[in-house]
């Protein structure tokens, strides 16, 4: 399928001062394409490095003025040459310039697609932007940005922006930084693009989604508000747990001179009856029983098809009441995003009006979903307000799943308050515990908020596919160690 | 076992091994006694009403296997007697006068209910049932009566008793519960004779208090004359002051509970796990989990043999793919990487997930405001202290959760599964009552978050789609307005969570009921999660939302839509269209009555098939016999 081959170029400052960080950019990159090699094969990939000793890009040789922006590997399907060459990348010298590796990547992807493949080509900065970028031959830095932007956008190129600054910056290299960032803010207002500034290491590592999954509707429809007002609204999931990669069985029964052998194994399930162990039942002369009291009923499934629940697909609004009615801890599962039909003003309009409404007064909506006809099942849930704060993204919701009467069970603790008091802090402890949660604040107004969910990436992953690699080349390598965060 | 085979009830993510652990445990056990009075009284009418003619006795019996059928699945586990008393036959261990204890085959009077229990208690009274009336095999007369030494009452307590001598208290809770309309059992004797019976019967309710039994009553009162506790009940069950006025009005309400009880499946309080929660270097306390919320299950699924009905038992084996041999469990597991397998042992993967001891770790704190709506993957644990290991535990917890909440903070915190790491976040949450004890317990919960892997940026990669040109509208202040008159009108009354039945659930244990007890018809579950459409059709809710509308679509928002749709349709219905029209035409060419007649219809090609079914809207998926099969059940052949 034609959406599957996506291209990346990679643009990474390899200059003096992020030689401290680079370890972690190798790590970041080598993950990213990793996952495309065992996710999105025929996805293609270029690294182009900046600040380096050496020049080498084509527009270096046709036009002139791209001096130190290195082509490391040309645009190419992901393979596992790649990997290792992001796995040592070469320090360069130069403080880099951004601008120019900007166009040379922008160049490399005209070259390659020329007017196909638009959607589906990125750009992938990554850059302390500490370093000052060169005037332009004619007008302003920021009439040079709106160029070059007005160009990604008209060939479909998405920006993705990288910004790693781990100790703040002192006065002297102030003003430079503060123009680098207003030029790269420059060009997220014209291109899809997404700028994200870290401080540390570990948040770097989150900070490039390294896996491409194409998001799928879980329903399209309308959002019912009464029985003459209807909202058209797509429902995607918003998080979802990434797993353990499923590690297949390995079977090593096949001759060794066998080189077409898949090694599988196949699992293979007999049912037999209890009193008579020799018998094996045939899967159609098997039938389900459900325990009522200590006898088991059987129920065939065409009888149970026949008179279960079957509720209407739709998505119908029960009313609203404060947020402050449902506590965080009743969310039950992932969560969904509620979007105003693409291209559709009317829904995004009318998703906008009800978002804001709802963030102004703290209010939230009950939902009652059936996803899909046939489902079988119900679900309850809160609708929360997603005002976006960019001006092309429209407005949307967050959808939570809310337990039914069933699923709560109520336990009783005894209350703190009688507790034997030797059991309960006085008041120099109690001080003392202010004191400490006021200290280990994880968000201080001074700096980013640390930690971010967005940014933290799952370590067990992260060590499973760095061991991959390993293994790859050395058989019998043992796990690497783990270093806590 | 498959828990669930529709996958009904299974969100995308379960398998924790958290919530496996969970369903193994055995809820807490209960033995109860229903000592019925069968007394001519007790089959006096409900009332005057001649259309509800329902006697005392039947109400009580309703009550009863209404409870039955709620508990054989909620906590089957549970023992049930049924006792009759003030009967004309007699059938107990300890052959007393009065008493009936009424029990089906297959089972001890004191033991789980089964379906053929509930069945054939719940139509006891009725004239036609298997084991002939209430009336001819067990019979109604007075027990207690001038003249007699009988005292059915102290027979009944005395078999109840009996009954429930199995079972240390400790781990079982044991009841008695009284069902009568008689408030002064002995009204009518006199004398001597009066206070002895008196005596001796709450001496033997006050014995088998000591036992560790409770003994409730649950009067059915006489209407316009109440049910007088303090004739005789108050002593026999020790009420003292107060209690005497209260009885009452909460002994009606228990009754109500008893048949409106929500059919759900009862968990004993239980602790998850014991975690050690490290605060900062060298200090540590201990905490307890617990699951309160939790997706309910419809309860475990057995595969039968459909002929004889016996339970099966799965075997797995592994058979090697190239070879066909069998395997025994392999030792190691592969992903294909760079064209070729990478193998692993299972100990290395375990290795591998293993990046923590088990425990909580605390890593700081941020505002509530920055644990956002989209932070959550899985429903939230409970955590409480404990001081059982480490003293100090609660007094610690207690001072970092008044800070969090006087703070308005949450913790962050690295909950290090053997599995399934985490990045958690700690929810202060102080503890709620209201009237009917406590809603929220004093604690925090535990929300798992998800790291930058799990969340998806829906918003921007939908936005890349379809790249609008001109930006994106967003709502003017006056639409804003109109939205916020449209939700203070639409606000939900004294909405609380989990306030809904879950509509499919309900109706699995109605059918499993039905099919048990061999009930004729389906019961008719209602789903409460609809909306009110009465609610929704008052006429300032219906203007809010016309408004609303008017003001996000403009005036002729349903104008617009119809002529849209008729003058273009969508793509898709409109190529439908078009290949049913081309369907039609070609399908004309053909004698279709002629060839199925002449068996020529296999000598069609499966396109030229598919032009009939297509044409008269019939499925057109299958093999050519299966296409040649509807076309002939359609020609009526």
């Amino acid at each position: 399928m034609a959406r599957s081959k996506e291209a990346l170029v990679l643009l990474l400052d390899v200059g003096p001062s992020m030689h401290s960080i680079l370890p972690e950019v190798e790590k970041l990159c080598t993950m990213l394409v990793q996952k495309k090699l065992m996710f999105n094969k025929n996805h293609e990939v270029g690294v182009v490095l900046f600040g380096t000793e050496e020049t080498k890009n084509e527009l270096e040789k046709e036009v002139g003025g791209y001096e130190n922006v290195f082509v490391l590997r040309d645009i190419k399907v992901v393979d596992a040459d790649v990997v290792d060459i992001l796995h040592n990348i070469p320090r360069g010298k130069f403080p880099g310039d951004f601008v120019d590796a900007i166009v040379v990547g922008i160049d490399m992807l005209i070259k390659k697609f020329g007017e196909t493949n638009k959607g589906k080509q990125c750009l992938c900065l990554v850059t302390n932007a500490q370093c000052p970028t060169k005037d332009p031959y004619e007008g302003t830095k920021e009439d040079q940005v709106d160029k070059i932007s007005s160009n990604m956008k008209a060939h479909g190129i998405k920006f993705d922006c990288v910004v790693i600054r781990e100790n703040p910056v002192e006065s002297a290299g102030k003003s430079v930084i503060d123009e680098n960032d207003h030029l790269l803010n420059q060009f997220s207002k014209n291109t899809i693009s997404k700028i994200v500034h870290v401080d540390s290491p570990l948040a770097l590592l989150g900070a490039l989604r390294t896996r491409s999954i194409s998001p799928v509707t879980v329903f399209r429809g309308d959002l019912e508000l009464g029985s003459t007002m209807k909202i058209k609204v797509w429902v995607y999931k918003k998080t979802s747990e990434e797993k353990f990669p499923a590690l297949k069985k390995y079977s090593d029964k096949a001759p060794s001179s066998d080189k077409y052998a898949t090694h599988e194994v196949k699992v293979d399930f007999e049912y037999r009856s209890k009193e008579d162990p020799d018998k094996v039942v045939p899967p159609e002369q098997r039938i389900k029983g459900y325990r009522y009291g200590p006898q088991v009923i059987p129920i065939s499934s065409a009888e149970w098809d026949s008179v279960k629940l079957k509720p209407d697909k739709g998505v119908k609004l029960l009313g609203f009441t404060d947020s402050s009615n449902i506590k965080r801890h009743y969310y039950m599962k992932d969560v969904y995003t509620f979007i105003p039909e693409p291209g559709n003003r009317k829904a995004i309009v009318a998703v906008s009006a009800i978002a804001r409404a709802m963030k102004e007064l703290n209010k939230v909506a009950i939902l009652r979903c059936v996803w899909k006809q046939g489902q079988g099942s119900v679900v309850i849930g809160i609708l929360s307000p997603n005002v976006s704060c960019m001006d092309n993204i429209p407005d949307s919701f967050y959808f939570n799943i809310l337990p039914f009467a069933e699923d709560v069970r109520e336990f009783q603790f005894p209350s703190f308050s009688r507790f034997p008091a030797t059991w309960l802090p006085n008041a120099h402890q109690q001080e003392a515990s202010d004191n400490f949660v006021r200290m280990l604040d994880l968000a201080p107004s001074d700096r980013e908020e640390m930690l971010k969910p967005e940014f933290t990436p799952n370590p067990v992953l992260e060590r499973f596919y760095r061991y991959l690699d390993l293994k790859s080349k050395q058989p019998d390598a043992s796990v690497p160690p783990w270093t806590a965060p | 076992m498959n828990l669930d085979p529709q996958g009904l009830f299974r969100d995308h993510s379960d398998s924790d091994d958290e919530f496996e652990l969970e369903k193994e445990k055995d809820p807490s056990k209960e033995m109860v006694v229903y000592l019925i009075d069968a007394s001519p009284k007790m089959f006096d009418l409900v009332g005057n009403d001649e259309d509800k003619s329902q006697t005392y006795f039947h109400a009580a019996i309703s009550s009863i296997s209404q409870s039955l059928k709620t508990q054989i699945i909620g906590k089957s586990s549970d023992e049930v007697a049924i006792c009759f008393f003030n009967t004309k036959e007699k059938k107990n261990l300890q052959d007393l006068n009065g008493v009936f204890v009424f029990n089906v085959n297959d089972r001890e009077f004191l033991d789980q209910p089964t379906a053929k229990l509930i069945k054939e208690f719940s139509c006891i009274e009725a004239l036609r049932n298997l084991a002939g009336t209430f009336m001819s095999n067990i019979g109604s007369q007075y027990g207690i009566i001038p003249g007699s030494r009988e005292n059915s009452l102290y027979s009944a307590l005395w078999v109840a008793q009996a009954l429930l001598r199995k079972g240390s208290p400790k781990y079982v809770s044991k009841r008695i519960l009284v069902f009568t309309n008689e408030d002064n059992p002995f009204g009518n004797i006199t004398g001597a004779a009066k206070t002895d019976m008196i005596r001796t019967t709450v001496q033997r309710a006050y014995d088998a208090q000591e036992m560790g039994i409770s003994i409730e009553i649950l009067p059915l009162s006489i209407p316009n004359e109440p049910f007088n506790v303090s004739h005789f009940y108050a002593d026999l069950i020790g009420l003292e002051g107060d209690e005497v006025a209260q009885f009452l009005p909460s002994a009606v309400e228990r009754l109500e509970d008893m048949t409106d009880q929500l059919t759900k499946r009862i968990f004993k309080k239980r602790i998850v796990r014991t975690i050690s929660f490290s605060i900062a270097e060298g200090i540590n306390i201990e905490v307890n989990t617990y699951a309160l919320i939790r997706p309910a299950l419809p309860g475990s699924v057995t595969w039968l043999d459909s002929v004889t009905n016996l339970s099966l038992k799965a075997e797995r084996s592994f058979i090697c793919a190239d070879t066909g041999a069998l395997v025994h469990e392999p030792p190691k597991r592969f992903h294909p990487y760079k064209n070729e397998n990478v193998k692993f042992s299972v100990d290395e993967l375990s290795e591998i997930k293993r990046i923590s001891n088990g425990h909580l770790c605390l890593l700081g704190f941020k505002p509530l405001d920055l644990l956002k709506d989209y932070h959550n993957l899985k429903p939230s644990t409970f955590i409480f202290p404990t001081d059982e290991a480490i003293i100090g535990s609660t007094k610690i917890f207690i001072a970092l959760h008044r800070s969090m909440l006087q703070l308005k903070r949450f913790a962050l915190a690295f909950y290090g599964g053997s599995a399934n790491p985490r990045l958690v976040a700690l929810v202060a949450q102080d503890g709620v009552t209201s009237s009917s004890g406590q809603v929220e317990p004093p604690g925090m919960h535990m929300i798992y978050l998800p790291f930058s892997d799990d969340i998806r940026h829906v918003e921007e990669a939908v936005q890349l789609q379809t790249t609008a040109d001109a930006g994106v509208p967003h709502a003017t202040d006056d639409q804003i307005k109109k939205a916020s008159v449209l939700m203070k009108r639409m606000e939900l009354k004294d909405f609380s969570v989990c306030q809904f039945a879950n509509p499919a659930l309900q109706r699995h244990y109605g059918i499993l009921q039905a099919l048990a007890l061999g009930e004729d018809e389906m019961p008719d579950i209602k789903d409460e999660t609809l909306p009110d459409e009465d609610g929704m059709a008052r006429p300032t809710i219906v203007n809010a939302l016309e408004d609303f509308k008017i003001a996000v679509y403009g005036e002729n928002h349903d104008l617009e839509e119809v002529s849209s749709k008729k003058s273009s349709g969508t793509d898709a219905s409109r190529k439908r269209k078009a290949m049913v029209e081309a369907a039609v035409e070609s399908a004309a060419n053909h004698d279709w009555a002629d060839l199925a007649d002449n068996g020529k219809l296999k000598d069609l090609t499966v396109p030229e098939l598919k032009n009939y079914l297509t044409a008269h809207n019939i499925p057109v998926t299958g093999k050519k016999e299966a296409l040649i099969s509807r076309i002939l059940t359609h020609l009526g052949r």
